[in-house]
């Protein structure tokens, strides 16, 4: 595991030299920046290469729901999973620099507790690069009952990890789309999590594909679209996809996200690796995201 | 019983004292003179400042940034505005339009008081050039 994340960061930096200067006699201008793809560092349940400026902290607030389930009358009983079990988390990130981003976390559902890096090495510009790029890595730790993680229990068993590759294009004033390939690792698993290929034993490991699409609406307001999908487990069943349709307000200092989503996990490991909540059978859910920035 | 009536009759009297004569509002103030330094009014513009691009640029930051105190024309009417101590002015005037670009620059980007300072918020020189173009739109 740790052989692939070192991989991982080598192609990531390595690509960044794609774009270098040729010459060292002379440097030229660089072109100039094109505008940042998204309003903010998350999206839904979805990391964005968007960062803060530099020195710069950040108050994320995220809450997901319960889920309606398609029975018209949960509308009812839970006013369509509002009054239903939900999730939280709460973080604070900080930006080390422009292109750098440390976080902490902390989530209700498994009490997971994460620290994140993000850190983009190729940003878009005008006659330039054509896209920006972000690597974005986690670790969490659960910290339920020990009793939760079977018989042989050891420390390790608690922690899990998501490594992700984000590719970003604003490709008008308008209109910004993000595709990304990320890698789950959990210690320890759910033994009815199996691989979609004819394998005895579990999977600790999957792959997830991502693409989200935002639209500008109004100089201040967006709609958003995005899916999700684990490709290492089945296909046409758990862990399901994950898909959003949303709308985001920014200010200077605010971004607003409110969305219909399927997946309550938040930690985006838990996203790819145990939805429970199938989309297309109608087990949908509100989410909402505020983050807050200072400037130091 | 009786107590307590006059507990609660002589509290609601004070009250209501307190919200009708301990009150002061204080009228919003003019903003005070502000000079920028030297440099900054003999500064050359950083980018075109009628390219309509540069301009269009300008506005989607004054939108996200500037729009809630200074208002969408900068007469000083955003939402925010009431809240402030200090009137937020009037960009469309000649008084404000009579400025250098350097001069206005200088007040976007470093702020003073109730102004916050934009150079970490809006950290590209070229999006610092876009606002004070936009807002050489707003001249009546």
């Amino acid at each position: 595991m740790k052989k692939i994340l070192l991989g991982l960061i080598i192609l990531f930096a390595g690509v960044s030299q794609l774009f270098s200067q040729d010459s060292l006699s002379a440097v030229p201008a660089q072109k100039p920046l094109v505008k940042a793809a998204f309003e903010s560092g998350i999206l839904g349940d979805y990391q964005t290469i968007a960062l803060p400026p530099a020195h710069t902290l950040e108050f994320v607030l995220q809450h997901r729901f319960g889920a309606y389930n398609g029975d018209l009358s949960a509308f009812t009983k839970d006013l369509m999973g509002i009054w239903g079990s939900s999730n939280i988390r709460f973080g604070l990130n900080f930006s080390l620099s422009k292109n750098v981003l440390i976080g902490i976390g902390t989530t209700k559902n498994k009490i997971m507790q994460d620290f994140q890096l993000k850190y983009t090495f190729l940003r878009q510009r005008q006659g330039g690069a054509p896209v920006s790029m972000s690597f974005y890595g986690n670790a969490a730790i659960s910290c339920v009952d020990k009793s939760k993680f079977g018989p042989d229990y050891k420390f390790v068993h608690r922690f899990s990890y998501y490594a992700e590759l984000m590719i970003a294009k604003r490709f008008c004033k308008e209109f910004s789309a993000q595709v990304s390939i990320a890698w789950v690792h959990y210690n320890i698993v759910d033994s009815l999590l199996t691989p979609n290929y004819v394998h005895a034993g579990n999977i600790n490991n999957n792959v997830n594909i991502s693409g989200i699409g935002r639209l500008k609406i109004s100089p201040q307001s967006s709609i958003f679209v995005a899916y999700s999908q684990p490709i290492m487990t089945y296909l046409n069943a758990k862990p399901w996809p994950n898909c959003h349709l949303g709308i985001e307000v920014s200010t200077s200092t605010h971004a607003f996200q409110v969305y219909l989503g399927a997946a309550n996990g938040i930690v985006p490991q838990e996203i790819a690796m145990y939805n429970n909540n199938d989309p297309f059978m109608g087990a949908i859910l509100i989410g909402f995201n505020l983050t807050r920035l200072w400037s130091f | 019983m009786k107590t307590t009536k006059i507990i609660t009759m002589l509290i609601t009297a004070v009250v209501a004292v307190v919200f009708i004569f301990g009150t002061s509002v204080s009228a919003q103030q003019k903003a005070k003179p502000w000079d920028a330094p030297a440099k900054y009014k003999s500064m050359k513009a950083g980018a075109n400042l009628k390219d309509a691009a540069v301009i269009a640029s300008g506005k989607e930051l004054w939108a996200k940034h500037c729009k809630s105190c200074h208002g969408a024309k900068g007469l000083g009417d955003g939402p925010k505005a009431a809240t402030l101590k200090t009137n937020p002015g009037d960009f469309s005037s000649a008084a404000f339009q009579g400025q250098a670009d350097g001069d206005i620059f200088y007040k976007a980007t470093v702020g003073r008081d109730e102004m916050p300072a934009y150079e970490k918020k809006i950290p590209e020189v070229s999006d610092q050039w876009a606002l004070v173009a936009f807002m050489r739109t707003l001249k009546k």
